[in-house]
């Protein structure tokens, strides 16, 4: 279960949708975010914190994103077994239902589809908290 | 084909999608105004547009979410509920991002009716009085749309072959 001190990555290609997602965390009272345009980036934060033993326990991503995507991102993550706790949200823009269901196949629990208001994403971040407890 | 036979089944999802974006996404109500021919509209400020490619079995095509930086400032002053007054880097790429949602939710409504669509990753383009060519010999549709912030508009270029059958026209 993620709590309000738990750490949180953000990513998408688009900094404004990062900024949203991220003010969105902060009034839920989320306070440890970082945020990335990039996954490469993210895996290399998400390494780093589970080697100072303060991982990561949420990751909200955007599916289609430049040189590594959403989904390659949460494969990547999904081979570690120090990850197997961490809660993984799949934001998106993309329209085919077929992705959802890959996405939860390949280990996220949760997918929320662009565009979306505030009351969408509590719903979705109060659920993945919910299916872990 | 001719430039009044666009195919109003292709145009309203980008429609739909553009109102239910800004009102979901940035708390903006949009009311969409008749679609028309792009050579025919009046001459509209262009200052900051996201441009999407997008592709399918049979056409491609080109889509433009054109602002006046007033009225992208008033949208993202919205979203955020802050104010900005200048388009820097850090709200730059709403253009695109709001355009790509669009389209997503276009395309969700054109996969029912068969037509499935690629898109690539958008290009933001900003300056004074942009002129945004597209390279068709089909006529560019525009659908202009009303916002207590501002006015703003989609331009819709479709190329190369054929819209779905069974189409009506505008």
């Amino acid at each position: 279960m993620i709590s309000k001190k738990s750490q949180i990555v953000v990513i998408d290609d688009s900094r404004v949708m990062c900024r949203f997602v991220a003010e969105k965390l902060k009034l839920l009272g989320y306070e440890n975010l970082a945020v990335f345009n990039n996954a490469e980036l993210a895996l290399v934060h998400i390494h780093e914190q589970a080697t100072k033993m303060n991982p990561v326990e949420l990751v909200l991503s955007d599916w289609n994103m430049p040189n590594m995507s959403g989904i390659e991102l949460l494969k990547r993550i999904r081979t570690e077994e120090r990850y197997k706790k961490m809660i993984f949200v799949m934001l998106t823009a993309e329209s085919k239902s077929s992705l959802n269901d890959l996405a939860l196949a390949e280990g996220a629990q949760g997918y929320l589809k662009k565009p979306f208001n505030e009351s969408d994403f509590k719903i979705v971040i109060d659920n993945v908290n919910c299916d872990v407890r | 084909m001719k430039a009044d036979s666009f195919d109003v089944e292709f145009v309203n999802p980008f429609l739909e999608g553009t109102i239910r974006t800004l009102e979901e996404q940035c708390h903006v109500k949009v009311t969409a105004m008749r679609p028309c021919l792009k050579a025919d509209s009046p001459k509209f400020p262009v200052e900051i547009a996201g441009v999407i490619g997008v592709t399918s079995i049979g056409f491609i095509g080109t889509l433009s979410l054109c602002f006046t930086a007033q009225t992208f400032l008033n949208i993202m002053s919205q979203m955020f509920g802050t104010s900005f007054d200048k388009i820097d880097d850090d709200i730059e790429d709403g253009a695109g991002e709001i355009l790509n949602i669009i389209i997503g939710y276009a395309e969700s409504i054109l996969e029912t009716k068969g037509i499935m669509l690629e898109r690539a990753v958008p290009t933001i383009v900003k300056g004074d009085e942009i002129e945004i060519k597209y390279l068709s010999f089909r006529p560019t549709i525009t659908v202009p749309f009303e916002t207590r912030f501002g006015s703003f508009k989609l331009d819709i270029s479709i190329e190369r072959g054929a819209l779905p059958r069974n189409a009506r026209q505008l």
